[in-house]
């Protein structure tokens, strides 16, 4: 049901273009939300709230794809249904100190899939995966300042 | 290899490259692999260097330490290139350099210029001795091994060097060079080219971070990364948080639209609500500067500047979204209600998504 050109506009784009993977994405994640409108209706607000930030993460990573190592990493957790867990927080250990050592691996712990990759590659997927979580981010404020004006 | 042939001795050496050279390029350009050109090179290079009073005899022709192949990505389709030591002779710096110069033009790119080049080699001299051309660009070591203290070296390093400089790399081979009075060894240039690489990719992260761009030195870049992709988690959160709770609303909305999306005789209804969406994407990807703070109104100021708010939906749509197929049968009364909440969101001109590219 997307549009066709989204995906393989990504691919033959060689910058990369983000375009076809937003469309992608705001498909996904809409109606993922959709979905999660009709079937959890009396579920409670918490519930519902991982749920969304569940489909947040799932459509960032189809709309990815698999050539990323991150958003592979992404797929591997969602399917296996495993609680996403976050670090929501500065774990307190880590704040502390941190060191240049140190904040290699706390970037690897943030960054799906980040603990088998070496540095240059870790920067590499961070970058990506920065675009890809901004973009999620205004999708979501856009579709949060729809509903709410 | 078909074109090369063993030159005449009455030919000087230089003519000899030259002829190499050219032999070179035409079979680059036959075959886009480097098979036949290292082959043909090596073959090259030892009968030419039969003239020459050292004798080289053969790839691991071990030699006055100088050009010190270490051409890593090249390990394939050159193997014997990647060991082959010029002899060095205070006759031969010439030819030195020019060889040093084919050696190191071994870029795919650079071929057109291969010819031309050596021969203004000797001319060129030590322009720019001090290779302080850092390229990416690995080379035969010719300007690396100048250090080792010989005259002869030198020359043909300041050579190469001024010849690097001519050049951008354009390939996209790794190339590494080796900076003058650095080590030359295979295990440090592997760390100059780890440390290029991270640098590059630090210099991309600091565009995507904004507020970066004062900030110099890993370990303050890595802080910043690190805030920033918790702080993006944590507006997930926040927002996935803030949408249950206001999802209520979203029903009426979205009912209609989605059911359009279920129908299967009105995809071009739901498609035509996908590509608002991605324009309303490309608005917010493009103007949404601030989101360092979780602002959520931030967002939706950029979206109300805008005063024609009309929504089309009996037209085409904009050209600027090519990649939505829009049908021309577009629910008025499905997407109205959509369009209603949409309406102080779009703007009539919005720009396709830029995308950044990842120079990598």
């Amino acid at each position: 049901m997307e549009s066709k050109s989204s995906t393989t506009g990504n691919r033959d784009n060689p910058n990369r273009n983000l375009h076809g993977s937003k469309t992608m994405m705001a498909s996904h994640f809409l109606r993922a939300l959709f979905r999660i409108q009709q079937t959890s209706t009396s579920s409670s607000s918490a519930g519902r709230s991982r749920r969304i930030r569940r489909a947040a993460y799932a459509s960032m990573a189809y709309s990815a794809g698999t050539r990323r190592a991150w958003s592979r990493a992404l797929l591997r957790k969602l399917r296996s249904r495993a609680r996403l867990r976050f670090p929501r927080r500065l774990s307190r250990a880590a704040t502390p100190q941190r060191r240049d050592m140190d904040q290699a691996q706390v970037l690897r712990k943030l960054v799906p899939g980040g603990p088998s990759m070496d540095d240059c590659k870790l920067l590499e997927e961070t970058a990506d995966y920065i675009r890809f979580l901004t973009t999620q981010v205004r999708l979501m404020q856009t579709v949060m300042d729809s509903i709410s004006s | 290899m078909q074109g090369l042939r063993a030159p005449p001795d009455d030919l000087s050496v230089l003519e000899r490259q030259g002829a190499c050279l050219l032999n070179w390029q035409q079979q680059g350009r036959e075959q886009s692999n480097y098979n036949p050109r290292g082959g043909g090179y090596c073959r090259q290079m030892q009968t030419s260097f039969q003239a020459l009073p050292s004798g080289c005899g053969g790839e691991k022709n071990a030699n006055h330490g100088d050009v010190h192949g270490s051409i890593d990505c090249f390990s394939n389709g050159w193997p014997d290139l990647a060991n082959i030591r010029y002899p060095v002779h205070g006759a031969a710096n010439v030819e030195e350099t020019s060889i040093t110069n084919v050696s190191s033009n071994s870029s795919r790119k650079r071929k057109a210029d291969k010819s031309p080049r050596s021969k203004e080699k000797e001319n060129g001299g030590g322009g720019k001795g001090d290779s302080s051309c850092k390229r990416i660009k690995e080379e035969t070591g010719g300007g690396a091994t100048s250090e080792t203290g010989q005259p002869n070296k030198k020359e043909a390093a300041s050579g190469d060097a001024s010849k690097k400089n001519d050049k951008p790399p354009k390939t996209d081979c790794i190339h590494v060079r080796a900076r003058r009075g650095q080590a030359t060894d295979s295990h440090s240039l592997a760390e100059r080219v780890r440390r290029e690489r991270i640098s590059q990719r630090m210099k991309y992260l600091q565009d995507l971070v904004p507020g970066c761009s004062k900030i110099t030195g890993k370990a303050g870049m890595l802080d910043e990364i690190i805030n920033y992709v918790q702080s993006l988690q944590r507006q997930v959160e926040f927002l996935s948080m803030k949408l249950a709770t206001a999802s209520p609303l979203m029903d009426i909305n979205i009912d209609n639209i989605f059911g359009r999306e279920i129908n299967p005789s009105c995809k071009s209804g739901s498609t035509a609500m996908i590509g608002m969406s991605s324009e309303l994407l490309d608005q917010s990807y493009l103007r949404f500067d601030s989101l360092q703070h979780p602002h959520p109104c931030s967002g939706l100021d950029t979206f109300m500047d805008s005063s024609d708010l009309v929504l089309r939906q009996n037209v085409n749509p904009p050209v600027a979204v090519p990649d939505a197929s829009f049908g021309s049968s577009f629910d008025v009364n499905g997407c109205s209600v959509w369009s209603t909440n949409l309406q102080s969101l779009y703007g009539v001109d919005f720009q396709q998504g830029r995308g950044a590219a990842l120079p990598f």
